[in-house]
Parts: C-alpha cells; sequence; structure tokens
C-alpha cells in the first residue's frame, strides 16, 4: 500500500471512530483496538489526532471532548460526525455477495430469513450505478472449508479421514479416503476417490461429509499402488493435444511446461493404478513413455475395454 | 500523509457538514485549520483535500453562492448524503448484515468487510443472532483479481488480461464484464469478448497475472436480462444429453449415481444418464475402463472407441 493511500485509511478510520465511540460510550481501549484491527499504539494515535479536531474556532467549545486516561473511552461534543458513514462500493459488494452466500447457505432454513436478506439486498443495490446483484453470485452449498481441505489433498496426494452421512441408511461412517477429483452432475459436487473401507473407488458428495481431517497413516492403498516405498511415482509423458486438460489431470504448472521438452515431461503420481486411469481418461491426448511397464498396462486396459466393444457388436 | 493532513481532512469534513450554506474557499482557508502560506499553496491544498475526500466516499456539493457574490463556486457535504442510510433496520437485518462481513475473513474484501462492520455496529442496533442458525460462513477466493474484477464490472470498464487457453497458450483476451459467479469451488467470470464478437466464460484461476483496467467508465451496457447464476447454470453444467451404458456390476458408482434409470442385468447393468458435454462425458467413461460399454448414442460409442484405439497405438 502507497503512504498516502494508508494516510487515506486512517482518515478514514477517524472518520469512523467518532459514530463507533458515540455508541459505544466508556468502550475499552483494547477493545477498541481489537474491534478496528488496529494496535493499541495507533489507536492512541489516532485518538489524540481526534482530540484536536472539531469546528471551526478551535477553543475547547468547539474541538471535540475525548477522554481516554482511564483506559475507557468516551466522546462528547462531535455531533457534526455522529453518523456512521454511507457504505462505499466496495463495501456495498462485499455486503452484496456476503449475503447472497448466506442466502445459499440457509435457503433451506426459513423463508423469512430469506425474505430478510433479499429485503437488505434490495436496499444495497439501490444504492450502486447498477443492480449488481445480477452480476455477481455467491451461492456456496458446499461449506468452502470441506471442498478446501479436498482440493488440498487431491494437490498433495494426501488420503483424509471424514464422517460420511449416508441418508439411505442413515448412518454416519468413518472412512479413509484418497481423493482423486471432484466432479459435478446436477448441480451437486462429488468427489471420486479410493475408499479404504471398502477397498475400492468411490464418489462421496461433499454435501454430505460432516467431517475432513488428514488421515493419520498413509493407509493401505498407497502401500498396495505405489512402486516400492518412494511415495512419489516418477512417470514421464509426451503431451500431443488438449494441453491444458493434460496439464490439469495431471498437475503439471506452466512453468514445468514452458521449461520442459513437450515430448518428455517429467511429472510425479501416487500410484500406478491412478497413473494408468488418467492417462486412459486423456484419450490420447497424452502418451505416456517411461516407465515401460506401467505404459505397457496402459495399453492392455485399453485392449480390453476395446474387446467390451467388440463383444457387443458379436452379440448383435 | 501527515498526521496534520488527517487532521485538516477531518476539520474540512466537519466544516462542511455542520455549515447549512455553501462555503466559498476564502472562508475555507480563512477558517479551517490548516490551510496556511500562499494563497496557491491552499489553493492546491484543497484541490488535493477534495480528491481524497472524494476517493473516501464523501460527495462535496459545488453549489453557486447568491447571484450578489458573482458566481464564486461553494462547498458543502450534505448530512443526508454522508450519513449512512438503509431506512429501518431489525435486529435480524443487522445480524445478517454483520454475518454478510464474516464471510469474507481473509479474503479479497476483508478490509472492505471490516469497514462496513464498523459503520454498521456504529448504529447502535442490538444484534439479534438468536433467529439465525450457528453457522461459520466463508468464501473462498483464490484470485487476487477477484476485486478488481467486481470493480470493473461496477464501473462499465473494459479489461484486458491473459488467459491460459485450452492448449496452454497464454492469449491476450480483451472483455466487457458482465458478471463473476461461483461454481462448484470454482469462479468464473462471465462477460463479451471482443476478438470472438460473443459471451464468454473465463475460470479465474486460469487468468495469468494481473487483470488490467481501461480508463473510460462506462464504456458499455450490460444486458438488462443479463443474470449471472442464470447464465452459469445454463451454459456450464446443462444437462443436454442422455447416453445409455452398460456398467459392471458393482462398479462406476460415478456413473450410477448420474444415472436416471438402471435396469439390473447379469454381469452388466443398463444404465441411462443424462450428460452436459460429450467431451468431459468421453474422459469419465474412459476412466472406468473395461467396467463401462457405451451403447448410445453412436457419436459417444465413437468417439470412445477411436479414443481407446489411439491409446493401444500410442502405447505399443
Amino acid at each position: 500500500m502507497t503512504k498516502t493511500n494508508a494516510g487515506l485509511l486512517r482518515a478514514a478510520r477517524l472518520l469512523d471512530l467518532v459514530p463507533y465511540l458515540m455508541s459505544h460510550q466508556g468502550i475499552e481501549i483494547d477493545v477498541l483496538a481489537q474491534q478496528f484491527e488496529i494496535s493499541k499504539t495507533e489507536l492512541l494515535e489516532d485518538l489524540n489526532t481526534l482530540w484536536m479536531c472539531g469546528l471551526p474556532g478551535y477553543t475547547p467549545l468547539e474541538l471535540m471532548d475525548l477522554t481516554f486516561d482511564s483506559g475507557f473511552v468516551t466522546i462528547r461534543n462531535a455531533d457534526e460526525l455522529q453518523n456512521a458513514r454511507a457504505l462505499n462500493n466496495e463495501e456495498v459488494v462485499a455486503l452484496l455477495l456476503g449475503l447472497d452466500y448466506l442466502k445459499g447457505q440457509l435457503l433451506t432454513e426459513s423463508a423469512a430469513l430469506i425474505a430478510a436478506i433479499e429485503s437488505l439486498v434490495s436496499r444495497l443495490s439501490s444504492t450502486l450505478r447498477i443492480a449488481l446483484t445480477n452480476n455477481l453470485s455467491a451461492h456456496i452449498e458446499v461449506s468452502a472449508h470441506i471442498r478446501g481441505a479436498l482440493l488440498n489433498a487431491i494437490a498433495k496426494r494426501e488420503p483424509l479421514e471424514i464422517q460420511y452421512h449416508s441418508p439411505t441408511r442413515d448412518e454416519i461412517i468413518l472412512r479413509t479416503i484418497h481423493p482423486l477429483h471432484i466432479s459435478i452432475n446436477q448441480n451437486i459436487e462429488y468427489v471420486d476417490g479410493f475408499c479404504e473401507l471398502v477397498n475400492d473407488y468411490r464418489t462421496f458428495r461433499l454435501d454430505r461429509i460432516l467431517t475432513i481431517n488428514p488421515a493419520s497413516s498413509p493407509g493401505r492403498w498407497l502401500e498396495s499402488n505405489v512402486a516400492q516405498s518412494n511415495v512419489k511415482l516418477p512417470f514421464e509423458i509426451a503431451i500431443l493435444e488438449r494441453e491444458r486438460d493434460v496439464c490439469e489431470r495431471l498437475n503439471i504448472d506452466l512453468e514445468t511446461l514452458k521449461t520442459s521438452n513437450v515430448k518428455a515431461i517429467a511429472v510425479f503420481g501416487f500410484s500406478e493404478d491412478w497413473l494408468i486411469r488418467e492417462i486412459l481418461t486423456l484419450g490420447g491426448s497424452c502418451i505416456l513413455t517411461k516407465p515401460a511397464d506401467i505404459r505397457h498396462r496402459v495399453k492392455m486396459r485399453a485392449e480390453l475395454a476395446l474387446n467390451g466393444y467388440r463383444n457387443l457388436l458379436l452379440g448383435a | 500523509m501527515s498526521s496534520r493532513k488527517t487532521e485538516r481532512l477531518i476539520n474540512l469534513t466537519i466544516a462542511l457538514l455542520a455549515s447549512k450554506r455553501f462555503l466559498t474557499k476564502n472562508e475555507i482557508f480563512r477558517t479551517i485549520e490548516g490551510y496556511e502560506g500562499s494563497a496557491e499553496a491552499n489553493e492546491r491544498m484543497f484541490e488535493r483535500d477534495k480528491d481524497d475526500l472524494r476517493t473516501l466516499g464523501i460527495a462535496i456539493e459545488v453549489g453557486e453562492l447568491d447571484v450578489l457574490f458573482n458566481d464564486e463556486p461553494g462547498y458543502r457535504i450534505k448530512p443526508e448524503s454522508y450519513a449512512l442510510n438503509m431506512g429501518e433496520l431489525s435486529g435480524l437485518d443487522i445480524a445478517l448484515l454483520s454475518l454478510a462481513t464474516e464471510v469474507w475473513r481473509d479474503a479479497s474484501f476483508s478490509q472492505a468487510a471490516q469497514s462496513a462492520r464498523i459503520k454498521l455496529a456504529s448504529l447502535g442496533i442490538a444484534s439479534d443472532y438468536q433467529s439465525i442458525p450457528a453457522m461459520a460462513p466463508r468464501i473462498c477466493i483464490d484470485s487476487p483479481n477477484f476485486a478488481v474484477l467486481v470493480k470493473a464490472i461496477a464501473d462499465g470498464v473494459h479489461i484486458n488480461f491473459e488467459y491460459l487457453a485450452s492448449n496452454m497458450e497464454v492469449q491476450h483476451r480483451d472483455v466487457d464484464p458482465y458478471g463473476v459467479g461461483n461454481r462448484f469451488g470454482a469462479w468464473y467470470l462471465v462477460g463479451f469478448d471482443s476478438e470472438k464478437s460473443a459471451i464468454r466464460t473465463f475460470r479465474l484461476d486460469r487468468i495469468r497475472g494481473q487483470v488490467a483496467r481501461s480508463n473510460t467508465l462506462n464504456s458499455f451496457r450490460i444486458p438488462n436480462d443479463f443474470n449471472v447464476a442464470q447464465y452459469l447454470d445454463e451454459n456450464l453444467f446443462q444437462d443436454t444429453q442422455s447416453a445409455i451404458i452398460r456398467v459392471r456390476k458393482n462398479k462406476g458408482r460415478q456413473l450410477r449415481i448420474r444415472a436416471a434409470m438402471i435396469v439390473p442385468d447379469e454381469e452388466f447393468d443398463t444404465c441411462t444418464i443424462p450428460y452436459p458435454n460429450e467431451q468431459s462425458f468421453t474422459d469419465l467413461i474412459l476412466w472406468h475402463g473395461e467396467d463401462v460399454v457405451v451403447l448410445e448414442p453412436a457419436s459417444l460409442r465413437e468417439s470412445v472407441i477411436a479414443a481407446l484405439e489411439g491409446l493401444v497405438k500410442s502405447h505399443d
């Protein structure tokens, strides 16, 4: 932040301190500093500056009357600034998006809450140049914390322990999963991964995950799937097309791509099975060049899948 | 910015707010503390101060004084434009608005949210949290460009940025921004792409570096009926087609949860599955390898077979 900007922010803060103090007479200095997210020293400087401000004339009659020696702040003679300042555009936008987010979270709760939110949204948007309500949307049905933990685990290839609610059985089951991808279907988010409990791939709805934590041990899946004891599986690919899809699925960043030969990009994976499925999914957009044994297994899996179609033709 | 200047800005605000009539520059220089030195220096100071107050969102009204005083302009701040006024707010309203600011902890709009929270608290209305279910809302936005985009939409300014295209090429895009929205963990910008002459969607995490904005405000019109939430729903994830697929027993959970209908059989079950776009659905089918056989539509079946044949050939 530039120096000027910091100074302006301070001026804004001083203007906002006055109405806040008017409605919180006798507030403790420490609490006030906390509310304004500044240090006690900064706050004392602010209060000392305010103390010098007032109406023209600048005699004790015109100046604001602040006392804070006792550790508690009171203010008098500051009627001109007693009203909270109007919200600026950025604050309105922050509130509009925040309300839209809440609306998504509270949708199933009560009609009265939704109505209250909608009324606030329309009052706020009337203060903006354009009705931003149509241009901003923050409906997030799933806890951002859960999605964040999943995305993080997918990127780092780490297992997670989840409490998962099964509505059909009405049971909550603790599972250790190795998340692979988040996918979307009919406006519902799912995480696809390997579940240790059933020792197979499973799909979980994000909105039914109740708690999420890093798993305590690397887990069975890694032990049985990863070559030797090395957790990271090195492999090499050549990219032919759909570069962005390939890079996003295999976690290759632009810098790696730029500094590599596209015919031989060195990457790390985390299990053979994962790697084979990813290469299949990319459907020929990239070729696995190394290691040779996994490359061979990709071919075998693709042939096996093709057999399904041959049998279909024979059957027909 | 020096403390003296901050003080002067506060004093100027107080004087302009308190005055029932327009104040001339001379009156301002004569009576408000902090204007000292040559007339020229005062003029310069005053021009900067006005700009600073406007940056803070304080509207300074410029008006003509009495005709007898020639046409020297006068200045004042209308209390009704200075003060926060959202009509009557209930305790529930205040609680919802405060909660809406909570959403931004550590995210793009945290500073604006914090100042909005302070202003709302200054109204001195006790918030009624009892009527809202306990929740800890939080918006996750990784993009450093988010705030810039929202501001560009509000200002109606043209933007340009570098975008990672599907071939991983960094492309330059010129866009009239219409809206931003969140779907399934990713944030999207929807806007009119000048070069393509059509509305396009951009994922924020694929924007490289900083978004640049042009200087002209209100340089385009957002269509009146545009709604970003609706646009994203209809264009990103709407199921438009349906496939009939054989899925091996106890396999293909990701496909089964999507199925509109499942007809059980011996080794394979026959599932009818709606899907939004052929490429991503082909990828999903390929992920399942030999556990899945596409029956219909023929185009999907052919593209899966072609991909598998390609994989066999390229991994030989």
